[in-house]
């Protein structure tokens, strides 16, 4: 969402720099929100359907606690009223499953503009073999027309070794990159 | 080989200064180098098996080859008539055991000692180094504040040759190996881990477990597992909680979270690296006053809201507009720091400001930061309007430039998960 908060900024002036923590890149990496976006909020079924699911991609115990720990505090909160949940994982996810096979994904609109609006766009990834294919061919891409926009560099995309999405979570990670990030403007 | 002559190869015997399970400690002079160095002559049970002493001798050279401020240097193991001995950095100071015999430290104290303990323990780590048995009393304070970790590594050794030691009934005294054999005790009982009070192979996470206690003495003056015998503290590491209700109240958020994922007790569930503790306690060091990089705001997160008004709704699609917009109050949490950047952080879906990572994250930010709660997502609302995300993204940018226009930062920055 910081990438998309920066692209959408016509002044222009607003932000210095953007940190987007292991962004989504397409509707692949959109796991919990392309669930919910899913989801009938009036339907309790259909909720219940999708929290059973919640876990499946987990693959640590660690990683199965954040995301439950997580998801557990969104639905206590709003169990009255999942819309505004609902709502706000179809317009995380939406773009990205709107894309026809063939097409750019957003991201890269998304990237290109907030580099526009700002001095320094910083994306940190985790070390996921199909984020990292995906960039690897965004880059190829890049590298035929140009995308990622004139003032893309290399730099811009980090892969952290030996993590996982979840891993990246902690505020600890995010006061690191961002310490990095104000630093380097 | 524990009462040496008054000289050992080219070093002059001083005086002793502590004895353990492996052998004992000599402060000495080095008439080479001039310089003052510690001698451990190890017990003849250690020096005795070609195998322990070939497998020390390996782990003294990883911890010769680790260069680190944090980590008490060895300078080699070396072999005289009466047997082998290590030759160590001399720190002049007290050990953090015996500093908290006169009760726990102020918290600026606090994260400065654990801080560099955790420096330590993060190069030896990266070394591939585990220390086996991290307590108080293998903590050094300089007279000039600097903190060594001692005795990296030599745990394994040190319990697989282990003798009964009056002075320190807490020791461990089965032998074995950690690595190879189940049953077997390593460490000091209140430090230990629960897989290492249970027997089982030990690894970083068990260094970041005695870290914690370490970490929680030092606030509380008292640690969390300490019991009459060696039994009870097994039976309470393995049973019982760290109570954090003793934690002193100004504890900052980031230390308690530091705590509760230390103390895990099953390793998977904690914190995995001591980098990570290194960098939270840094960050809490910034936030805390008398440290290095004391502030003058600290931990005051201020809860507020900003008005959505007519100029704000005027400026938004109207696709995905919500008429209860228009006045509506948009929460945001603001730590008030004093600083010349502005960081800005968007709460992942369904998330909103009051959740605890992101107050850990604003108490220990350097930098002036703010977490603002999509509209509809709030903690407790009786309605929640149905705003499109370009609407958010819209709102969310006036917020900004509101906090700005007021902070004057130098740079503005957004940060985002997922």
């Amino acid at each position: 969402m910081a990438l998309r908060c920066a692209a959408g900024d016509e002044t222009g002036g607003i932000f210095d720099g953007v940190l987007a923590v292991d962004p989504n890149l397409e509707k692949e990496t959109c796991f919990l929100t392309g669930m919910f976006s899913g989801v009938d909020p009036q339907n309790g079924q259909d909720i219940v359907g999708v929290l059973k699911k919640v876990g499946e991609e987990c693959g640590t115990v660690d990683e199965w606690l954040l995301v439950h720990d997580h998801v557990v505090d969104c639905v206590d909160k709003l169990s009255t009223d999942l819309s505004a949940l609902v709502r706000q994982c179809q317009d995380i996810a939406g773009p990205f499953f709107a894309v026809a096979p063939g097409e750019p994904s957003p991201f890269i609109q998304w990237f290109r503009e907030a580099r526009v609006n700002t001095s320094r766009v910083q994306c940190v990834f985790a070390d996921d073999p199909q984020k990292r294919t995906i960039i690897a061919a965004m880059r190829m891409q890049h590298m035929e027309n140009r995308c990622l926009g004139d003032q893309f560099t290399d730099d811009a995309f980090t892969f952290i070794p030996e993590t996982r999405h979840l891993d990246l979570m902690r505020p600890a990670v995010f006061l690191r990159h961002m310490t990095d990030l104000a630093t380097a403007l | 080989m524990t009462n040496p002559s008054r000289s050992i190869g080219t070093y002059t015997i001083e005086e002793e200064i502590g004895r353990g399970g492996m052998g004992v400690v000599f402060r000495a002079r080095d008439s080479r180098l001039d310089r003052t160095v510690a001698i451990k002559v190890l017990h003849q049970q250690v020096a005795a098996d070609a195998e322990s002493l070939a497998r020390f001798g390996r782990e003294a050279r990883t911890l010769a080859a680790l260069n680190h401020p944090n980590v008490g240097a060895i300078h080699g193991l070396e072999e005289a008539e009466d047997g082998h001995f290590l030759v160590l950095e001399y720190v002049d100071g007290e050990t953090l055991a015996e500093r908290l015999r006169r009760g726990r430290l102020p918290l600026a104290d606090v994260l400065e000692v654990c801080t560099q303990i955790a420096a330590g323990l993060e190069a030896a780590h990266e070394a591939g180094i585990v220390h086996r048995d991290l307590k108080p009393a293998n903590v050094k304070i300089a007279s000039d504040g600097q903190v060594k970790v001692l005795d990296f590594g030599l745990a394994r050794v040190d319990a697989q040759n282990a003798v009964a030691d009056p002075v320190d009934a807490t020791q461990a005294m089965t032998p074995g190996d950690p690595a190879t054999m189940t049953g077997t005790l390593l460490g000091t009982a209140p430090y230990m881990s629960p897989e290492q009070a249970r027997g089982e192979s030990v690894d970083k996470r068990s260094d970041i477990w005695s870290f914690g206690v370490i970490l929680y003495e030092c606030l509380t003056g008292r640690n969390p597992f300490a019991g009459p015998t060696f039994s009870d503290s097994i039976a309470a590491i393995l049973a019982t909680e760290a109570d954090l209700d003793l934690l002193p109240e100004a504890t900052p958020p980031l230390v308690r979270q530091v705590l509760r994922r230390s103390l895990q007790k099953d390793r998977r569930s904690r914190l995995k690296d001591a980098g990570d503790l290194r960098m939270l306690l840094e960050d809490c060091r910034g936030a805390v006053p008398g440290t290095v990089a004391s502030v003058a705001v600290g931990d005051s997160i201020q809860d507020k809201t900003f008005l959505i008004d007519d100029e704000t709704c005027r400026g938004l699609d109207r696709e995905g507009f919500d008429p209860h917009l228009i006045g509506w109050k948009m929460q945001y949490a603001d730590n008030e720091r004093e600083s010349d950047v502005l960081q800005v952080w968007i709460p992942s879906f369904g998330e909103d400001h009051m959740m605890g990572r992101w107050r850990d994250l604003l108490a220990a930010a350097p930098y002036r930061t703010i977490v603002a709660t999509p509209v509809g997502i709030e903690p407790n609302a009786s309605y929640r309007p149905n705003i499109s995300m370009a609407n958010q993204l819209a709102v969310l940018r006036r917020l900004v430039a509101d906090v700005a226009g007021r902070a004057r930062p130098d740079k503005v920055v957004v940060g985002g998960f997922s």
